[in-house]
């Protein structure tokens, strides 16, 4: 296997059909998906909340079923980004994008097809994980300028004894 | 509520503990430390206080989309990060978010920005008639005495001297048909070892933590009453199971990881 590499024209073709046997059990996947997101529930904050979690599941297979038909690593990456910011745990995004390469392995494909899906889904796994750890970063270094900021302020507005 | 000002970075703050168990970065590693401590003794607690923390949006969507308010009044907020009540309200609400402690209040204020009708004063909860009195608030609400109040995980820095004042102060203030949201914190049992060692860790930063039984706040609270949907556990609240252990269990016994209500007139 090499998720590293962008599959090749015949890869293309067998990702397609690939794609649409996986949309043909797109609720099996989303409901595996959400088990692994219940699992780790209690590592999200702000708004991933219990209460969503049904809904990110739906997104995320059809945001893996998307990616397998595009290849578009850069808009993995930007929905990495984006579930960072909204609160997504480490545990959930790991717990994720493992589900998510386990439903190559539940949809009975053929070696051939097997082996095309599993890169595929590897490339997705690093480029969301990738754009959640950019986006991570991105976070804590914005959230430690604005403590600065205001602890600064605050000093500024405090009389000098 | 914590007496000493979040300006001091050296000593552990309970609010930067909460943002901490929260899995914020408005923290350091004085407050980290001793959140980890509490932690071991309560593992439960982070989930507790994540669970919370997480009504928050249903709360803004209830009071102002469900229940028509156009005015909501938020008692120690903390940071108004992308989960707090401005993000979630009906379009045209007016949001006055309010803290004790003025880095909170900064930060606030830099995360808003321009926001319209959103604000934030510095003001402490324990003593509402303080925010309501203010000039900006009085310019801003006008005659306005229809609103939806917010205190939303703040019970346990509250004596229930303080609960009640509140309370009383909110309801004499706001019209008949507003409304309080309130968060009544589930906490450990004071007799128990791993209690009994939080509550002394609070108390030697210098915060005395409060913990009261549903029916004791009922009774401080008694000019208002539940609405229809009553005191929810997080677990009722969220739909979910709230996996507890045997030892969370025996610790949270009183009120489990807490109740959510809307109290009317």
């Amino acid at each position: 296997m090499n998720p590293g590499l962008p599959p090749s024209l015949e890869d293309r073709e067998i990702l397609n059909q690939v794609a649409e046997q996986l949309a043909s059990q797109k609720a099996a996947i989303a409901s595996e998906l959400y088990q692994a997101l219940r699992a780790t529930d209690m590592s999200n904050r702000l708004l991933i909340s219990p209460r969503r979690l049904e809904e990110i599941a739906q997104e995320e297979v059809g945001t893996l079923l998307h990616f397998l038909e595009t290849g578009d690593e850069e808009e993995a990456r930007q929905r990495g980004a984006r579930r960072a910011s909204e609160g997504l745990g480490e545990r959930s995004s790991l717990a994720m994008t493992e589900a998510l390469r386990g439903a190559c392995w539940m949809a009975n494909l053929d070696r051939e097809a097997l082996r095309v899906a599993l890169e595929a889904s590897g490339r997705y796994a690093n480029a969301f994980l990738e754009g959640y750890l950019s986006g991570r970063e991105d976070e804590i270094l914005k959230e430690q300028e604005r403590v600065r900021h205001a602890f600064q302020r605050v000093l500024e507005k405090q009389p000098r004894s | 509520m914590p007496e000493k000002t979040i300006i001091d970075a050296s000593v552990p703050n309970a609010g930067r503990i909460y943002d901490y168990m929260l899995g914020g970065h408005h923290n350091f590693e004085i407050d980290r430390r001793v959140g980890e401590q509490i932690t071991a003794l309560l593992p439960f607690l982070p989930k507790a206080m994540r669970l919370s923390r997480w009504c928050l949006q249903d709360v803004a969507r209830t009071l102002t989309v469900e229940r028509g308010f156009r005015t909501i009044i938020d008692f120690a907020s903390g940071l108004p990060t992308m989960d707090h009540i401005h993000t979630a309200v009906a379009p045209g609400t007016t949001v006055i978010y309010s803290d004790h402690d003025p880095v909170a209040v900064e930060y606030g204020q830099e995360i808003l920005g321009d926001t319209p009708n959103v604000h934030y004063f510095e003001a402490d909860c324990r003593r509402p008639e303080e925010l309501l009195a203010r000039s900006e608030v009085e310019e801003i609400l006008g005659d306005n005495r229809h609103v939806a109040f917010v205190y939303w995980g703040v019970s346990m820095y509250m004596s229930d001297e303080d609960i009640a004042h509140a309370a009383r102060i909110l309801y004499d203030w706001s019209d008949e048909e507003s409304c309080l949201a309130f968060y009544l914190a589930g906490m450990a049992d004071r007799e128990s070892p791993e209690g009994a060692k939080m509550y002394e860790l609070y108390r030697q930063m210098g915060e005395e933590l409060y913990d009261r039984p549903l029916e004791v706040f009922e009774e401080l609270v008694m000019l208002w009453h539940s609405d229809e949907l009553g005191y929810r556990s997080m677990a009722e609240w969220h739909g979910i199971e709230v996996a507890m252990s045997e030892e969370d269990l025996k610790i949270f016994a009183a009120g489990g990881s807490g109740h959510g209500v809307y109290l009317v007139k």
